[in-house]
């Protein structure tokens, strides 16, 4: 009898099921992991449309290769490497044919410097500058600070998954931080 | 207006990326600092807005990507099937299109041979002919004697002469 995937077990077990041509323990580890795949995607890329297919790559790229990723370890630092580099991919290709998305840069209205209650940014608003804000940063300080933040690794992983040292990042992290609050204060944010 | 000389140490601070040390110095000078102070709240308040779930989370059909992610899946296996026979059928083509029309191989090519040309140049042994002697003194260059030069050649049927030409050169 096949075994019933079930929605609390260990990663590596539903992995191990995964690996057996279980797809519904395959699911079980997409929906585990999607919302912060989609995260960040979101914020690395600046858009919607390239986040959706970076996920897509993302999940289809693990389930070709559940046989290469260690069951020892937690799915996600490797899921989220995955991620950065479709999403450079992504980024490389845009560049290429000139198909920047315009998403992240345009409507940016001054935010009133002093905002009352009738003036508050909407989630939305704010969101559009932070991915404004992101894409004025180089890819590498926009990743590490995104691994650092957003997926909440720290900063010796996020080294480890970007393959540097952790003076470089810690130094990318920083300085990525000081760009991101020039480019809110420009905006009065 | 904070100051420039601790932005770094401070966006080091407020990610929680320093030693306890250096979290001590930063403390004190925040407390005497209050540009400086602001400066660490509002990258605090980039970190909070970082850590935020993005807006549109909630248009996000999720339950959709995974359809699509389900089947693609089902259909990559059907494709990697068929790549190598499309691959199998292409080579084939290749090789018919190549193949001559009647099966038959095209006939050897007789190997060629090349005889040895020698060109048939003949020895140049120049015989220098002056017909007139040199005029001496001053020679007025409108008036050069004509002097031809005869190159006879081994071969009797071939005689060089050179013969100068006696153009006026107009006076200044």
């Amino acid at each position: 009898m096949r075994e019933r995937t079930d929605a609390l077990a260990p990663e590596a077990e539903l992995l191990a099921s995964a690996r057996g041509g279980d797809f519904q323990a395959f699911e079980q580890l997409v929906m585990r992991h999607e919302r912060l795949v989609f995260s960040l995607a979101l914020r690395m890329t600046g858009n919607g449309e390239d986040a959706r297919d970076a996920v897509q790559a993302v999940f289809l790229q693990m389930h070709r290769k559940l046989h290469q990723v260690d069951a020892g370890r937690p799915l996600g630092p490797w899921l989220y490497t995955v991620t950065v580099n479709i999403c450079r991919g992504i980024g490389r290709n845009q560049r290429r044919s000139r198909l920047v998305p315009m998403e992240g840069f345009v409507e940016l209205a001054a935010v009133d410097p002093a905002p009352g209650p009738e003036r508050q940014m909407s989630a939305k608003e704010q969101e559009r500058h932070l991915r404004a804000g992101l894409r004025e940063l180089p890819e590498k300080e926009r990743a590490a600070l995104l691994l650092r933040e957003v997926q909440d690794l720290s900063t010796a992983e996020v080294a480890r998954l970007l393959g540097s040292s952790e003076g470089t990042v810690r130094s990318q992290i920083s300085s990525a931080r000081l760009k991101l609050r020039k480019f809110f204060a420009r905006q009065r944010l | 207006m904070n100051c420039a000389a601790w932005e770094e140490t401070i966006a080091q601070y407020a990610g929680g990326d320093l030693a306890a040390p250096e979290v001590r110095d930063v403390e004190e000078h925040l407390r005497s600092c209050a540009g400086c102070a602001e400066f660490a709240r509002a990258l605090e308040g980039d970190r909070e807005l970082l850590h935020a779930r993005p807006a549109e989370f909630g248009d996000v059909d999720f339950d959709g990507m995974r359809r699509e992610l389900r089947g693609r899946i089902v259909r990559e296996p059907q494709l990697r099937r068929w790549v190598p026979a499309v691959a199998v059928a292409a080579a084939l083509l290749i090789a018919v299109v190549l193949t001559p029309r009647h099966g038959k191989p095209p006939a050897a090519i007789a190997p060629v041979q090349i005889a040895e040309v020698r060109p048939a140049i003949p020895e140049v042994r120049p015989v220098l002919t002056i017909r007139r002697p040199r005029p001496r003194g001053r020679i007025h260059t409108a008036q050069v004697p004509a002097v031809e030069m005869r190159i006879t050649t081994a071969d009797p049927d071939v005689i060089i002469i050179l013969v100068p030409t006696t153009t006026e050169i107009p006076h200044e």
